[in-house]
């Protein structure tokens, strides 16, 4: 089973701690009344943990325009 | 098997610098890639095994 | 365009390092393994001597040992690694930051970076701090979400060079004047009678200015090697009269510099750059290019430029050479934390130096090697370094005005601060003499501390780190707990919010929560203060400033001149608003109870929209509305206030600084929907009291009077970022509309302002043919980036920003 580890939405960690990752997977289109246009849902992980549906693997650095 | 010492890229260091010690000296390499030239230098003691580089100075 | 064929070459073809998203954006960026390998080796051979003299030894043979090299069309030589297109590393500094970089793909010395990581981890400042923390206060600063991980993870620092000393004294003086110490100590202690109480203490001081000589000494030989270098090449290598010239020119420079004072312009600005990379990268990393660059180059450019007999130049040639310095920079690889890298979007690092102002005899302090400066900066169009401008009544017009070329080209830069209210408070707050206070620079992006020969900054613990107060309140709401990002308590259990039943509930549970932040972050850098000056003395730092070398003492120890201060980073104005909105909708007109908002909060306002609309069109910080404003006004108060009951290393209590950097982008996704109607993970306000994007739709003028309600004198900066119409920036009344609101900003004692100058349709465009904008740069908050660098969530909050219409007023 994929771990969060190998999934491109994880970046790292704040202080590059090599346990934990920051998933980025969770993204909203805005409501016309926002002048953004996009919202990411943050969420703090293990890297060791099972990867969610959303799993695809790869690496986030690769497409830095898909970061924050 | 060729020493530094003998090496056109080996340039001994002047006695009066900081850094000096006896034997030591510069190795300089030419390189180049898509961005330019540029000149690195680190040392190294005249007595080393000359590297892949090695040309005997004339 | 570029003044010279040689800088337009040398722009062509810079080896940039900046990043985006965490990442660096060039492909060919490496993380260089010899530093780290120098100190590791250094650090293994000297062991049991004392730590100042373990790192002036891994100093020393960084210096000797590293490979330095010389680009072709270089002016100004010198670098941090072993090539051009590498960053350094610090194993000695944080433990996960080294990890961090080793399983990246920078490193490609991945087993022997493991292995230097592995042998520095009971070494590193990480560890040696950490221990003096809670599991659970550890948890919290690292997942960097109410405060800023400490120093001692994240391995961030800030310095402040004495520039000064070295140039005007050279190192060769300073080391007779540290060996006559030695020298002197050694006579003390041996007086009749013994005496433990007065003479044991030399023991360590000589120590200390031991480690300084063979810093300085160290630092000599390198300086030597680059000047054998030059003359290498030229003699051996080139065929071209002309750059032989040069390089026998750089390599006379570099044997007289940094070793003797300097002569001229050439050798002012070589000295510098040597002792930039010495203290900012190579001693240890510490962000910044803090300092006052006119004043201190104006001696030296009035030899070269104007009277022509020191080093003589053309004033082409000075623009020249400012042009070099300024891709120099772009180019000079900067190792921050991965946090650090994530706030700083589109950046490489946060260099900014500082113009303007006025002189200590308090004249006007613009001249024309400021106007040099600024030219080269319009003509070779780069984000770094970016500029501060003090602005003084008395500063001159011709230099305003060149001041408006760059800000109306879209720079983003010059930033603007009050000169008058910044020195004040370096003389109320700080007691630094009037003449002293007068020649201060921006440490960072937005403080203002000392320059000169002592007492500078030395290091972050003494001011930066950041609170982040939109999460603070976030969690003030959910009795400490957050559930949205970290499933942690961040914070004290100050109850939920469903069953607060006043307005006052409300703003004592924030400022319970701000008060455990804002001293788990004080204590943390305090306590990594103690373990800089026990771990990680920095005998070079040290031998350049007056005050260590006459005290014997580290730079990390002595705080001469107390300077705290500490970052409220994005997220204020959405707190303010939040505030406004609770009061009115919930407490005032009782349209909605706690516990309806805490749903919706809860739910992303998922099936509220008309709710949210009811919080998005509440009262708005930045439209001159008295309702938002006075809980502005309040709100500021609080965090002044805040930080007041606090006193840190060097003896008085901090200031506070509302800012960004980008942290109001990597914030976003960390926060929850907010009751300003805000989405949960959309992005934070921009600055640190600009008024959240769209929400000020009264014009400029009303933007200001709000942002005057603040006491600017309680805080040590509030950015706010304004971003105009290009049309009339560009139009023949441009300058004159600009100067009009200049006066007008200024006369209500505002901090600080900096201007986007872009239009929406041109940042649309290059997010459609990114290599058709290439030159396109925007103003983030406290430093500029390319727009096409950004990432699109990062872009789109730039567009977002409102326009402002100078004419409407």
């Amino acid at each position: 089973m994929a771990t969060c580890k190998e999934c491109k939405f994880i970046t790292p960690s704040p202080t590059g701690d090599p346990s934990t990752g920051i998933c980025l997977v969770d993204r909203m289109q805005l409501a016309e009344t926002q002048k953004t246009k996009t919202a990411i849902r943050g969420k703090m992980v293990q890297k060791s943990m099972e990867s969610c549906p959303k799993f695809e693997a790869g690496e986030s650095w690769k497409d830095i325009k898909n970061l924050i | 098997m060729p020493k530094c010492e003998k090496c056109t890229f080996f340039f001994p260091i002047p006695e009066k610098d900081m850094d000096f010690e006896p034997g030591k000296g510069d190795c300089v390499e030419q390189q180049q890639d898509t961005k330019g030239k540029f000149w690195l230098s680190k040392p190294v003691s005249e007595n080393s095994e000359a590297c892949q580089r090695y040309r005997p100075r004339n | 365009m570029p003044t010279t064929e040689r800088t337009a070459r040398l722009k062509n073809r810079c080896r940039f390092k900046h990043v985006a998203g965490g990442e660096y954006v060039d492909p060919g960026v490496k993380a260089g393994v010899e530093r780290a390998r120098l100190i590791t080796q250094a650090h293994k051979e000297n062991i049991g001597e004392p730590t100042s003299i373990i790192r002036a030894k891994g100093l020393e043979n960084i210096l000797k040992k590293i490979t330095i090299h010389i680009q072709d069309d270089e002016l100004i030589v010198g670098a941090n690694t072993e090539h051009p297109d590498y960053f350094p590393m610090y194993p000695e500094l944080s433990y996960f930051s080294t990890m961090d970089m080793v399983e990246s793909h920078y490193c490609d010395h991945k087993e022997e970076m493991a292995e230097i990581a592995e042998y520095w981890k009971p070494y590193t400042i990480q560890r040696k701090a950490e221990k003096y923390f809670t599991p659970e206060e550890i948890g919290i600063m690292y997942s960097a979400t109410t405060v800023q991980p400490p120093m001692f993870v994240t391995a961030f620092s800030s310095i402040v060079p004495n520039y000064e000393s070295v140039i005007e004294d050279g190192l060769l003086k300073r080391i007779e004047v540290v060996e006559q110490k030695i020298a002197d100590a050694e006579e003390e202690i041996r007086k009749s009678p013994w005496n433990a109480p007065e003479k044991l203490h030399y023991l360590d001081k000589i120590d200390q200015w031991q480690a300084m000589l063979i810093a300085m000494k160290a630092v000599v030989g390198w300086a030597q090697r680059h000047a054998r270098l030059a003359k290498i090449i030229a003699e051996n290598f080139l065929t071209d009269p002309k750059r032989k010239e040069e390089l026998l020119e750089i390599s006379d420079i570099c044997r007289h510099v940094p070793a003797y004072p300097a002569r001229g312009l050439k050798d002012a600005m070589q000295s510098k750059w040597f002792t930039f990379l010495l203290c900012h990268s190579i001693e240890r990393y510490s962000s910044g290019y803090g300092h006052k660059e006119d004043k201190l180059l104006w001696p030296f450019y009035k030899k070269s430029v104007i009277e022509k007999n020191e080093q003589p130049m053309t004033r082409e040639e000075a623009v020249e050479l400012f042009e070099c310095e300024r891709l120099k920079v772009s180019e000079h690889g900067s190792t921050k934390g991965r946090q650090l890298r994530e706030f700083f979007a589109g950046s490489n690092d946060l260099f900014i130096l500082t113009l303007g102002g006025i002189n200590p005899d308090g004249s006007d302090a613009s001249n024309d090697c400021t106007n040099a400066i600024l030219e080269a900066a319009e003509n070779i169009v780069t984000t770094e370094p970016s500029i501060a401008f003090r602005w003084n009544e008395k500063g001159n017009v011709e230099t305003k005005k060149r001041v408006f070329n760059c800000i109306k080209k879209g720079f983003g830069f010059p930033s603007i601060k009050n000169d008058e209210l910044n020195t004040q408070q370096l003389i109320k707050y700080f007691n630094v003499p009037e003449e002293i206070a007068r020649d201060w620079a921006l440490v960072l992006c937005m403080s203002p501390g000392i320059t000169g020969r002592r007492g500078t900054q030395k290091t972050r613990s003494e001011g930066g780190s950041d609170v982040y107060p939109a999460k603070v309140m976030e969690i003030a709401l959910t009795n400490g707990f957050d559930e949205f990002f970290t499933n942690m308590q961040l914070g004290p259990e100050t109850g939920n919010a469903e069953e607060f039943t006043s307005f006052d509930q409300v703003w004592e549970a924030v400022k319970l929560q701000l008060r455990y932040a804002i001293e788990l972050s004080l204590r943390s850098k305090d306590v990594g203060r103690i373990m800089e000056s026990r771990y990680l003395c920095c005998p070079f730092i040290s031998s350049i400033d007056d005050g260590c070398v006459e005290k014997g003492l580290d730079g990390n120890e002595l705080a001469e001149v107390a300077n705290p201060w500490h970052n409220i980073i994005g997220g204020s104005v959405v707190v303010v608003d939040s505030m406004a909105a609770i009061k009115k909708l919930v407490f005032d007109e009782k349209k909605y109870s706690m516990k309806e908002l805490m749903d919706a909060l809860r739910n992303n306002w998922e099936g509220k929209e008309e709710m949210r609309l009811d919080f998005w069109n509440a009262p708005k910080f930045g439209n001159d509305d008295p309702y938002a404003d006075e809980i502005a006004t309040k709100y500021y108060d609080l965090i002044a206030d805040e930080w007041k009951r606090n006193t840190t290393y060097s003896g008085t209590f901090p200031l506070p600084l509302a800012q960004s950097v980008a942290g109001y982008i990597v914030n976003g996704p960390k926060t929850n929907a907010t009751a300003n109607g805000r989405h949960a993970g959309e992005a934070l306000d921009d600055g640190g009291i600009s008024p959240y994007m769209g929400c000020d739709k009264n014009g400029p003028t009303a933007v200001l009077k709000s942002v005057s309600k603040i006491n600017g004198s309680k805080h040590k900066g509030i950015l706010l970022n304004q971003r105009l119409s290009t049309v009339l920036m560009n139009s023949d009344a441009g300058f004159d509309l600009w100067h009009a609101y200049m006066k007008t900003w200024h006369g209500l004692g505002i901090d600080h302002v900096q201007f986007n100058v872009i239009s929406s349709e041109e940042m649309k465009a290059a997010q459609i043919e990114p290599e058709k904008h290439t030159d396109t740069l925007v103003r983030i908050a406290g430093y500029s980036a390319k727009f096409i660098d950004l990432a699109r969530y990062s872009q789109d909050t730039i567009i977002a920003r409102t326009e402002q219409d100078l004419a409407a007023g």
